[in-house]
């Protein structure tokens, strides 16, 4: 188990700049997912702390050590693919035990290791089978014992559920999240999957273009984003964003000509920008009755749109809508029922919504920007 | 002739799936295979080449196992049925004998090395850039040359005393050799120029094989704490089986249907040293106009390579479905 540091770490394939000075610590012990949409440089990443990849510039420690110039195999670290790499004329044990046959480890005291490690996993009865013979499900806990079994330092999962059909990879999911809880091993995990990224990490670190732009716990990035980007990427279905021009001080005008107050510490943040989005998250919208205008607040928005789609899940409901141009979707649990087609009143309140700075997208409102 | 037989034999491997795929599981499918409109179309699809394949190497194979067991003096008007007795005029014919003897020493030193020296090609040369294409392009180059005319340029290396080998070896000290008149080296400068001949061959199989394993079974092996020789023993080589076994088939094919060499370079001499059974048959057949022995010889033959290509591919078969 180590801690793990990258420092002022960049790569470039060519021309082309994958990653753009990244500086990250990981704690020991800490289940980290990279999130980021593809192409944002999370893999290569994770690749560049594995040693399959050569960094062009930078530094990264595992423990206390410089790992930069240690081969691979030295730097004691565990990696998952994405397809698993199983070997596919090896039997299950023969996979598992894979790297301690390489490590020299004798034959009867392999036996056992594999032994428990696949009781661990419940593979103990797929010992002898070979990966083609197994489903997605197994082919995936084979990997895991495979990383497992030499006790790293570290594990690399790269994208390793998105093989598996939408059910398995819930439940593959949570085996992963108690067993790294049980073994305590130092975890980074990439996935483009913002749920999973969600449900599995102690921290996020939330990759875009090769830079990183916020790391902290899944309920911190969602209640408080930096900046557009990070709010947009996270959450399904993901924030909604209403474009506001400023006309006072603290006063906002919507592209319909709705004015709105803003709370007074959001309006000391706009300083001179002209103009805003807002983001408000779909369960942060509300469908009101069209008779009770009792509730109107001065920092309450509320416009009426017809309703364009409804998707049940079951408990709730997600209304599309819209905002002049904008599409806008709601969740919620009581619809105060919207139909397709019909026409709803919608609101929300500014002391729920976030401000992001037109010109770069950065967070303006106090929830996110120092909470 | 055996590569067809071969693709047939897989082909009607493949039938067999076809038809199994389609038929209704739990039904008796061996009693009423042709109710199933799979496995007919399944035929329907295999028959043209079948039929082609019947009139032109089936038919005649068995014709010959026929002829084998009669024997026509030249000139007689009818044939006489002897039974075995062409094979054991076969077995007692000396030179028969030293032919399979110089064909299988002529097998093992030229199926091994080419093999291994198109892998080591194959090997180094995996990655593209344009410096390893002109290379491999160089070292396919001799599969591009007809065996005779190989044979011909090769006349020219051996050359006793200012043949290419002799000069450069001279330089160094080495006297003059008698590369393709000696009877103990005869077979052995064959031996060369076929290796020479088809290791590029291979290599071309392999390099295709080898592009077929996923990088990451390298990667997860040198995170599993793998070296170079150990990713070659415990991925490369058991994933490049299939490969290996296909090529080994027809490196063994070659050895047996290729006498261009032969007839071009030495004409079986001296003393018999470099006859290969192929060139043997063709001699009583053509030379000593003993067709009933040539007969006999090729059905040995046939059996002999057909045998070694089920055996390979079945192996082949058996082992090694890798699609995941």
């Amino acid at each position: 188990m180590a801690s793990i540091e990258f420092k002022q770490i960049c790569k470039s394939y060519g021309n082309i700049s994958v990653i753009k000075g990244i500086d990250l610590e990981i704690k020991d012990g800490e289940l980290v997912v990279f999130v980021g949409p593809s192409g944002c440089g999370k893999s290569t990443l994770l690749r560049l702390l594995a040693g399959l990849e050569e960094e062009d510039s930078g530094s990264m420690y595992i423990g206390e050590t410089l790992v930069n110039s240690i081969a691979p195999k030295d730097r004691n670290i565990a990696m998952i693919f994405q397809n698993y790499a199983l070997y596919p004329h090896m039997t299950v044990a023969e996979n598992i035990g894979f790297g301690l046959k390489l490590r020299g480890m004798n034959k009867k005291k392999r036996a056992r290791a594999v032994d428990e490690t696949a009781s661990l996993l419940g593979l103990k009865h797929l010992l002898t089978k070979q990966p083609r013979q197994l489903s997605g499900g197994q082919r995936q806990r084979v990997a895991m014992g495979r990383a497992i079994i030499r006790n790293p330092e570290v594990f690399l999962m790269d994208e390793p559920l998105s093989n598996l059909d939408a059910k398995l990879r819930n439940q593959m999911r949570i085996e992963i999240r108690k067993l790294q809880r049980r073994l305590k091993t130092t975890t980074i995990f990439v996935t483009h999957d913002q749920i999973e990224a969600m449900t599995l990490a102690d921290r996020i670190v939330v990759l875009n273009d090769g830079k990183v732009q916020q790391v902290g716990a899944p309920s911190k990035l969602y209640s408080s984003p930096v900046n557009k980007f990070v709010a947009g990427f996270l959450g399904s279905p993901s924030i909604n964003f209403i474009h506001a021009r400023r006309t006072g001080d603290n006063e906002l005008t919507l592209p319909d000509g709705q004015c709105v107050l803003l709370p007074m510490d959001q309006a000391q943040i706009l300083s001179d920008l002209r103009e805003v989005e807002i983001g408000i998250r779909p369960e942060q919208i509300n469908i009101v009755k069209k008779s009770d205008q009792t509730a109107m607040e001065k920092n309450t928005i509320t416009w009426s749109s017809s309703v364009s789609l409804i998707e049940s899940l079951g408990s709730e409901k997600l209304v599309y809508s819209f905002h002049g141009e904008h599409e806008v979707a709601i969740k919620t649990t009581n619809s105060n029922g919207a139909l397709e087609g019909s026409n709803i009143q919608l609101s929300f309140s500014m002391n729920n919504a976030h401000l992001f700075a037109l010109n770069d997208g950065r967070c303006l409102s106090p929830v996110a920007g120092n909470a | 002739m055996m590569v067809d037989a071969c693709h047939l034999w897989l082909a009607m491997r493949k039938v067999k799936y076809m038809a199994d795929n389609v038929t209704a599981r739990g039904k008796k499918r061996l009693l009423k295979p042709f109710y199933n409109a799979g496995y007919i179309k399944a035929w329907l699809y295999l028959a043209p080449a079948l039929l082609f394949l019947i009139l032109f190497t089936y038919y005649p194979m068995v014709q010959v196992l026929w002829d084998s067991f009669f024997l026509k003096e030249y000139g007689a008007e009818k044939k006489l049925f002897v039974a075995f007795d062409n094979y054991r005029r076969l077995f007692a014919d000396e030179d028969f004998i030293t032919a399979v003897k110089n064909n299988l020493i002529y097998a093992i030193g030229t199926v091994i090395p080419s093999i291994v020296i198109g892998f080591g090609f194959a090997l180094s040369l995996t990655q593209s850039s344009r410096f390893k294409n002109c290379i491999r392009s160089l070292l396919f180059f001799p599969t591009l040359v007809p065996l005779v005319a190989a044979a011909a340029l090769w006349i020219f290396i051996y050359f006793p005393g200012i043949g290419l080998l002799d000069y450069y070896l001279a330089k160094l000290g080495i006297q003059s050799t008698d590369w393709l008149g000696d009877p103990d080296i005869a077979l052995y400068s064959l031996m060369i120029l076929t290796i020479w001949k088809n290791a590029g061959f291979y290599m071309l199989f392999f390099i295709a094989g080898l592009q077929g394993i996923g990088e990451e079974y390298y990667e997860a092996a040198s995170l599993e704490g793998a070296g170079w020789w150990q990713k070659l023993r415990y991925v490369t080589l058991p994933l490049l089986a299939p490969t290996s076994a296909f090529v080994f088939v027809i490196a063994l094919i070659h050895v047996f249907t290729h006498v261009d060499h032969v007839i071009v370079m030495t004409l079986g001499g001296p003393m018999g040293s470099t006859n290969l059974v192929l060139y043997y048959i063709y001699q009583n057949a053509h030379e000593f106009n003993d067709l009933a022995k040539a007969t006999t010889a090729t059905v040995l033959s046939v059996m002999v390579l057909l045998a070694i290509s089920f055996f390979s591919i079945r192996t082949m078969e058996r082992g090694i479905h890798y699609e995941s």
